[in-house]
């Protein structure tokens, strides 16, 4: 029983204060002494390992002179050294061990960082976390840890986005493939390539999750991969829309392409969805994804006057109200057979 | 925690209500008869059908307001009572329809947005005309969210209202301390060790409050769940939560997370305190079993690890040593607890 049954049954049965503390306690819903302690040094874990990190980060950042360039780097690869040792030594699944390769993971790029700051060697930024997010995997792979694989995630997609945020024109010919025949690829599709990047992570992480390994890739991760891929999307469609006017859009081609993955991608992670009766959470950001999409397109599509303004508010109020509704009722029907949908209001 | 309540934990976790009533009965706890068909069942919603509907709801009323503004073009001393007209119609709706009835929420909702902007708006245009009376409708906003969490009968609506009454409260604590525009001090020019302890007190005006009053909040929940006030108090506590993890950035967005660009130290200071605020609200999240709310704790800290990154006033070096110590003690006190876990 949830907090929220768990007010129902208190009104229901006019509970006295003394019977609902013993229910919040029968019922699991009040952490016990020996649960509080273990969550305590779990979060003074998590703040070491970031404070460690964001320590070492700012260090680079720093690039104190006073250091000279061989204790810098001397500090971070001791550091790095320490690290996979620790992991080494408590090796993963362990906490400890998963917690050494999470720093190891940040302070590789961290180390990057200093020998691009060191020697300029004239490498993009984005070169930097691409080399970063295959420098981090095999720390990602050994630390069988979801926390791990979100941070590797956030690498990767930062990655892409400066690489398609800035990249010239040779880079929009690599991607710009010899069937596509337009000469150019648009700002739109390439954010949808990197939804595209995502949603392919996103469908190993849920092949994996079947696996031995299924520890390494916990539901949130896979909401948190989900939730990239589907926000890089619904921004492809939003700049095909909005940005219509505005940006260099020479290939109206890729934006249809744009438009029919992204259907197709949905239909596909609806029909899944449906079939595991996991998780509403795929279709709760399907239904985000299409409500910002329709409500762009309503609103660039009504005249520029003062009914827009009200089209578009009803437009809001009656799809939010139906995709509620419709996501309420889908989690009802599968409560039971799902276990918790990560529950609060 | 009570032995009792450590040999209950031993048991099996109960989960559902025949189980319940049983043991609750068989421990000496008197239950009434089961008024189940009396008393509605709200189902709990998930997190993220609640951010759903609010993100919506707090546009579509924002937009539903450009269409009042556009097609009325009322005066300026029009826009208190047409919010207060709003707010009306936004607490009648509520109070007819149930949260089942989505439409129905979901209207009141965008009702009561529409209408929190037009007072806000009438306010500032007619009440309080002048820029330096920033803190002053930030205070008059905070003390109308908080009326509109004890009147509006809606879990989200309520839930909102209080986020809102903290960043709002926050806000004009901002605006009292300091001015609107140039971030120039009210104050006399202080010494250096002032300048260090007037964000430590405004941060502590602002934020100790909400921290209190969950903590509060948390310590009665069985007082207040007997009591019958959970639909005022569930959502209470989980916007206070996200206030606690979140506001402390909202509470000032045009200063790119910074009060004051002549507090050098305090600069550094608050998101350092922020952080430690979205631990509490961490800890609290745990308290209420919420994942959810849990993710949205750890998502904030990462963004006051990133504002104390951009803190100017204070050296790189500085703040990565400090960094590394909270580092370094953090983990040592959890390795001594692990320890000391380990031997009881």
């Amino acid at each position: 029983m949830n907090r929220s049954e768990l007010d129902a049954f208190a009104s229901a049965r006019r509970l006295s204060a003394e019977a609902v503390a013993a229910a919040l306690a029968l019922t699991g819903n009040r952490p016990s002494a020996s649960e509080w302690r273990a969550f305590a040094t779990r979060l003074l874990e998590g703040l070491g390992v970031l404070g460690l990190a964001a320590g070492a980060i700012f260090f680079v950042a720093a690039n104190w002179q006073d250091c000279g360039l061989f204790g810098r780097f001397a500090i971070l690869e001791v550091a790095l050294s320490a690290c996979v040792g620790v992991a080494l030594w408590r090796a993963p699944p362990h906490r400890i061990g998963q917690a050494a390769l999470m720093l190891a993971l940040l302070l590789s790029g961290a180390l990057l960082a200093l020998f691009g700051q060191s020697y300029q060697t004239g490498a993009d930024v984005h070169e930097l976390f691409f080399g970063w997010a295959v420098l981090a995997l095999p720390f990602a792979l050994a630390a069988q840890s979801g926390a791990v694989w979100a941070a590797w995630l956030c690498v990767a997609n930062v990655g892409l986005v400066l690489y398609f945020g800035l990249v010239g024109d040779l880079g929009r010919e690599l991607v710009d493939f010899w069937w596509w025949g337009r000469g150019r690829v648009d700002p739109v599709l390439e954010t949808f390539l990197v939804s595209l990047a995502d949603f392919a992570l996103a469908g190993l992480g849920l092949v994996v999750a079947r696996t031995r390994f299924g520890g390494a890739t916990p539901r949130w991760l896979l909401r948190f991969a989900g939730l990239l891929a589907f926000a890089f999307g619904a921004w492809a469609c939003l700049l095909a829309i909005l940005g219509r006017d505005s940006l260099r859009i020479e290939a109206p081609g890729q934006v249809a392409a744009v438009f029919v993955a992204f259907i197709a991608i949905g239909i596909a992670t609806l029909l899944g969805t449906l079939r595991r009766r996991t998780d509403v959470f795929p279709l709760a950001l399907l239904a985000a994804s299409w409500i910002a999409i329709s409500t762009a397109w309503v609103a660039k599509a009504m005249p520029g006057d003062i009914s827009a303004m009200f089209f578009v508010s009803l437009w809001l109020l009656g799809l939010a109200s139906a995709a509620g509704a419709l996501l309420m009722r889908t989690l009802r029907a599968w409560q039971g057979h799902a276990g918790t949908n990560g529950h609060h209001r | 925690m009570s032995p009792m309540s450590e040999a209950m934990r031993n048991d099996a976790i109960v989960s559902d209500p025949t189980a319940l009533a049983a043991a609750l009965a068989a421990r000496g706890h008197v239950l009434e008869p089961d008024e189940a068909a009396r008393v509605p069942t709200i189902p709990e919603r998930p997190w993220f059908i609640s951010l759903l509907l609010g993100f919506s709801g707090w546009l579509a009323g924002a937009t539903g307001l450009g269409f009042i503004a556009a097609a009325l073009r009322p005066g300026e001393s029009a826009w208190l009572p047409i919010g207060l007209a709003l707010l009306a119609a936004a607490w009648a709706v509520l109070r007819a329809v149930d949260e089942a009835n989505f439409f129905g929420a979901q209207l009141g909702l965008v009702l009561s947005i529409a209408g929190q902007f037009s007072v806000i708006g009438g306010l500032a245009t007619t009440v309080f005309r002048h820029g330096d009376h920033i803190g002053a409708l930030a205070l008059t906003t905070a003390a109308m969210q908080l009326a509109l969490v004890l009147l509006m009968p809606n879990r989200l609506h309520r839930m909102l209202c209080t986020l809102f009454a903290c960043a709002a409260w926050a806000f004009s604590l901002r605006y009292a301390l300091w001015d609107d525009a140039g971030l120039h001090r009210r104050l006399d020019p202080p010494a250096a060790a002032a300048a260090f302890g007037l964000p430590l007190l405004a941060w502590m005006l602002a934020w100790l409050p909400p921290g209190l009053l969950l903590r509060h909040a948390l310590r009665t929940e069985a007082r207040w769940m007997a009591a019958g006030q959970q639909a005022l108090l569930r959502p209470l506590c989980t916007g206070l939560v996200v206030a606690l993890a979140w506001a402390t950035l909202v509470s000032d967005p045009f200063d790119a997370l910074r009060w004051s660009v002549d507090h050098a130290s305090g600069d550094a200071l608050w998101p350092w305190l922020s952080l430690l605020a979205s631990a509490g609200a961490l800890l609290a999240a745990f308290a209420l079993r919420a994942p959810g709310l849990m993710g949205v704790c750890v998502v904030a800290g990462l963004f006051h690890v990133v504002a104390f990154y951009n803190a100017l006033a204070i050296p790189l070096l500085a703040k990565s040593l400090t960094m590394l110590a909270m580092g370094g003690v953090a983990l040592a006190f959890a390795r001594w607890r692990g320890k000391s876990q380990e031997r009881s």
